[in-house]
């Protein structure tokens, strides 16, 4: 993926969550945003999603560039799979219902068609079992892969997945990172938001630092981790190692 | 011993001896003291005035019926249309709203009745004191279904809805497929008190002249004088229709149960 921003800033009940946010990506696949908490990181994720209206800038994202009206936010929302901290199921509807109604509902793929797609999703991700159950009845885990499978079962252009894991224990968190990393193996374009470094380190193809409201630093994997060039990175890394 | 009388721990199941036990107990302790009440009265019960007014206390019954089914029907409809008015952002909808749910629940029903009746219907030109009867129920019961169903809308948590905007579900479908399934879940018990409610609230629709259940039998005790034969029967035709409510609601409960 191409990704240029250019001056995004947002305020927040007077607080400022983005501050001229300006980068320029090329040929991308699995771009990581790590940052100190609060410093703009997800709401960043969530303007990309088109789930926020900045107040000034411009986003151009493969050659597109996001028009904030709800009209056409709803149907670029309809190419974009978010995957959120606290998973976000309908607890009134089971994994399979969770995955298969925003096809029929929103993309109007027949039935049996969703239903293909959901299940094979699920077999996939080693999911298949939980089909009928409801969220309630899956550990944290499994109701964040389900929610995975949901946001990738509509084809998705780009994975948005905002600190996938922070609400899990380590265990739990190794069976969703396995699953973020084949998707990204399998080519699919997404970017995270996250606080496991290790994981960082491994499946990032860029990694953004974000502090402030700004990208105070970024660049390729290997030699951002290993020779962060600003003070702050390398306080952030020292702390978080 | 104990096991009869008390619940297990930790809201465990009730075993059906104990549970049963004590049904019988409490049944037989509320006919104990209704007995013990009648018995000092020393008063001769003679039932059969109710078969003597059988036909206007039926045809009273049946409109009673009528009322509330449909007042029930439009309550939950006008309850619906106004929660989504409160919820609205067009300020008009949404103060027009607020207005007609603290007006309602700040007078007294009686008020409303004849204030509807005497002023509004007549300026109207309305005379059908029927449908009127079945309209105001319905204005009165829906203010307070709004509040509740508003509640349920409140219930739900800010990010199912930021989660319904990232999948582009409508307005329409987050409602109808997502919002009020969890909603109508959520406020049954509370709805069914009110629905329950309503039913009773019908008997002060005789004061607008309505021959509804309540002044069916009132008339026919003006004749008879019978008034502990007539309370009886009127409590009895009231807790038939309102009973199957509330089971219909715990059936409900039950079916639509998912854990949360």
């Amino acid at each position: 993926m191409n990704l240029d921003v250019h001056d995004l800033t947002m305020t927040y009940d007077g607080q400022d969550a983005l501050d001229g946010l300006s980068v320029s990506l090329r040929d991308v696949q699995s771009l990581v945003i790590i940052g100190p908490s609060g410093g703009g990181k997800s709401t960043f994720l969530r303007v990309l999603a088109g789930l926020e209206t900045p107040a000034r800038g411009a986003v151009t994202f493969n050659g597109i560039r996001m028009v904030f009206e709800e009209k056409w936010l709803r149907e670029y929302r309809k190419q974009i799979g978010v995957v959120f901290q606290a998973y976000n199921l309908f607890p009134h509807w089971t994994s399979l219902q969770n995955i298969v109604m925003p096809l029929v509902k929103v993309h109007a793929v027949p039935h049996k068609t969703a239903e293909d797609t959901a299940l094979a999703l699920m077999e996939r991700f080693g999911l298949a079992e939980h089909a009928h159950k409801t969220p309630a009845q899956l550990s944290g885990g499994q109701q964040q892969r389900i929610a995975i499978a949901r946001a990738m079962a509509i084809n998705p252009n780009l994975l948005l997945l905002d600190e996938p894991t922070s609400a899990l224990d380590p265990q739990l968190t190794r069976e969703v990172l396995d699953m973020i990393l084949e998707l990204k193996n399998s080519g699919t374009n997404l970017i995270l938001v996250t606080h496991e470094m290790a994981f960082a380190r491994g499946a990032a193809d860029h990694v953004l630092f974000i502090g402030e409201g700004k990208v105070i630093e970024h660049g390729r994997s290997l030699p951002f981790f290993r020779q962060p060039s600003t003070p702050a990175l390398r306080d952030f890394l020292q702390h978080t190692e | 011993m104990s096991h009869f009388l008390i619940a297990p721990p930790d809201k465990k199941k009730i075993p059906a001896a104990a549970r049963w036990f004590n049904i019988l107990l409490v049944a037989a302790f509320i006919i104990a003291i209704g007995w013990f009440a009648v018995a000092r009265l020393n008063y001769q019960f003679d039932w059969s005035v109710l078969w003597r007014f059988r036909v206007k206390i039926l045809r009273g019954y049946g409109m009673t019926f009528v009322i509330s089914v449909t007042s029930l029907v439009l309550s939950l409809l006008i309850g619906t249309i106004s929660a989504l008015a409160l919820e609205s952002r067009i300020l008009f909808f949404k103060y027009l709203a607020r207005a007609y749910v603290e007006g309602i629940r700040s007078t007294p029903f009686l008020v409303q009745i004849n204030f509807f009746y005497f002023i509004i219907a007549t300026a109207l030109g309305m005379n059908n004191k029927y449908l009127l009867g079945i309209l105001i129920l319905s204005i009165f019961t829906g203010a307070y279904v709004t509040e509740i169903i508003r509640g349920g809308l409140l219930s739900i948590p800010e990010s199912q809805w930021m989660t319904i905007r990232s999948l582009s579900f409508s307005q329409a479908q987050a409602y109808r497929f997502i919002i009020f399934p969890q909603v109508f879940r959520r406020i049954l018990p509370a709805l069914a008190g009110q629905l329950s409610s309503l039913v009773k609230d019908s008997s002060l629709l005789s004061v607008i002249a309505v021959s509804e259940l309540t002044k069916s039998v009132l008339e026919a005790d003006a004749i008879t004088f019978r008034t502990f034969e007539n309370l009886t029967f009127l409590a009895v035709g009231y807790m038939v229709i309102t009973i199957p409510i509330s089971l219909l609601s715990k059936y409900l409960e039950r079916k639509y149960y998912y854990e949360s």
